[in-house]
């Protein structure tokens, strides 16, 4: 259970900002992200012929906010690949294909936080890994918090987040259409945390 | 000088490269959009998908600079054959597919916002999102676009049958309005009059319109390289008889430049401003035999004179031969300004004569 802790998803990340508030006593914050309040959209980012925007519609994570001591804060994400959606049903079967995130073999991708780094009023800057199709590779993303609300009633929010990053395709071996539609992909994750 | 390009008997050359570039790309749509949407997903679908953006989004380019261009240089006045209904349809099926030229792409724009796709233009322009991201605004626009591509369709069809009836039904040349290759080849198509009524063909080679006048002596002569218009005429049924040819007389050349250059000059043509000159017939009756003569009005330099054409019609086997000679006087037109008002120089009488060969298979 632990391992699985430690991954994190996609954005949720840096939920935690800590340190927004350095006077108060540590307590790490446990809190709750995912699809039920938040979006992940992915794009891919460098084709020269057209850009294209998808979802995840099934995902959720958990974050550890510590405001005492920021760079112990962590977030984990898991996705349910199965629930990609493209507004065009043909691209969103061939998504799931084996080509691309066969979801058959790798129903879940996961990324787990390895460090947090603040690097403003309100931003910070997540590194950690995703594991999709198997493989594992470095992620870092960006990110922004705002409406903090420590005081947060349970099942209210606590915070809002957007984290953005981007990965190469080719790197977890989806390499169909690379030189055509292109490799990077841009992702951003919009969510309410959670208690 | 607005319009100065416009011709009476056709479309500007601007207006004929804008609209048949758009005939060209608009075709291709058509295909393109009608072969990509069952395509299975893969490369070749994606490409059409982006040439069919890329190109839809040239056709609302072309579009808005024909709008502008038509605002600038409005279209020739239709010709006397088009009937009353045709003239009050015409303004609004054009009206419509301007509109729809400009729609389609736009709907396909929002589409593709709706959509979540961006559209780098032919790879280099990439295009500002529309809307946000929105399945079922998408959904909608997916039916938008389809049902004004086959509204598009359907008055494309109507256009062309159009053009089937005034040129092949009735052969009243309307077509040659818009005639791309008048651009390369003016002198060679303009120059084709239709004989309408009996199945002739004007022999353009060895027809002409021709003038003479005399000048200090001698004899200066010269003919109108391009004109064009409508000749009905059955000697068994005068009452329907009607010229109407329309003269470019920028075209009008003795063979020598600098004769050609004074006699379009604003002193004698002033072609820059009057372009055009035009005759057309109000009575064509018999004078026995095979002489006949056409009344009506010839007008130059924009001035109009009632003037009175006689001709001799011959037939030999499936030709037809008609000539005529009609002197006017240049000054009754206010051809030959200041120095040259005086007719010491270049006579005031100048002969224009008609040979029209027409034959028929």
């Amino acid at each position: 259970m632990s391992e699985l802790r430690r991954r994190v998803l996609l954005g949720a990340a840096a939920c935690l900002l800590p340190s927004l508030r350095p006077g108060r006593a540590s307590a790490a914050e446990q809190l709750h992200i995912g699809a039920a309040r938040g979006t992940i959209d992915f794009s891919i980012g460098d084709s020269r012929i057209f850009r294209t925007t998808g979802s995840f519609k099934d995902w959720q994570g958990t974050l550890r906010v510590d405001d005492s001591d920021v760079p112990r804060s962590t977030v984990a994400v898991k996705v349910n690949t199965n629930s990609i959606e493209m507004l065009d049903p043909q691209q969103t079967s061939m998504l799931k294909d084996p080509d691309f995130f066969d979801v058959a073999k790798f129903p879940e991708l996961t990324y787990a936080s390895r460090t947090v780094t603040r690097t403003g009023e309100s931003t910070l800057k997540v590194e950690g890994e995703v594991t999709l199709r198997g493989i594992t590779r470095p992620m870092a993303l960006d990110v922004t918090v705002t409406d903090r609300k420590p005081g947060a009633a349970a099942g209210a929010r606590y915070a809002r987040f957007r984290a953005s990053g981007t990965l190469k395709r080719s790197e977890f071996g989806m390499v169909k259409y690379v030189d055509v539609v292109g490799d990077m992909v841009d992702i951003t994750i919009r969510t309410d945390a959670w208690r | 000088m607005p319009g100065a390009e416009g011709r009476a008997d056709g479309y500007a050359g601007v207006a004929k490269l804008l609209h048949w570039l758009t005939a060209l790309l608009v075709l291709g749509l058509i295909g393109v959009g009608l072969w990509m949407v069952d395509l299975p997903i893969g490369l070749p679908k994606l490409y059409a998908f982006a040439w069919h953006k890329w190109i839809g989004l040239t056709v609302l380019v072309l579009t808005v600079l024909r709008l502008a261009w038509r605002a600038y240089s409005p279209p020739p006045p239709l010709p006397p054959t088009v009937t009353a209904w045709e003239r009050a349809v015409a303004p609004w099926s054009h009206g419509l597919l301007l509109v729809l030229l400009v729609a389609l792409p736009i709907s396909g724009w929002l589409m593709s916002s709706a959509g979540g796709v961006k559209v780098i233009w032919f790879g280099y322009l990439e295009l500002p999102d529309l809307l946000e991201r929105d399945t079922g605004l998408f959904e909608r626009l997916v039916t938008w676009h389809h049902w004004l591509a086959w509204t598009l369709m359907a008055v494309l069809a109507l256009h062309l049958l159009a053009v089937l009836r005034h040129d092949v039904l009735r052969r009243d040349g309307i077509f040659r309005r818009m005639w791309p290759l008048a651009l390369l080849l003016a002198i060679v198509v303009a120059n084709r009059p239709v004989l309408a009524q009996s199945g002739w063909t004007i022999d353009h080679v060895r027809s002409r319109i021709a003038f003479s006048v005399e000048q200090v002596g001698k004899v200066a002569s010269g003919r109108i390289g391009t004109w064009t218009g409508t000749i009905v005429f059955d000697p068994n049924d005068l009452a329907a008889a009607r010229f109407d040819i329309r003269m470019d007389m920028r075209t009008a050349s003795t063979g020598a430049k600098d004769v050609d250059d004074m006699m379009r000059s604003a002193s004698f043509l002033d072609t820059a401003n009057q372009p055009e000159a035009h005759f057309v017939s109000t009575a064509v009756a018999s004078r026995g035999g095979d002489t006949y003569e056409a009344r009506g009005k010839l007008t130059i330099r924009g001035v109009a004179r009632d003037v009175v054409l006689p001709f001799t019609l011959r037939l030999q086997g499936n030709q037809a031969t008609a000539r005529g000679t009609l002197p006017i006087k240049r000054l009754d037109y206010g051809v030959g300004r200041n120095e040259w008002a005086s007719t010491n120089y270049v006579a005031d009488v100048v002969n224009i004569e008609v040979a029209v060969v027409a034959s028929r298979p």
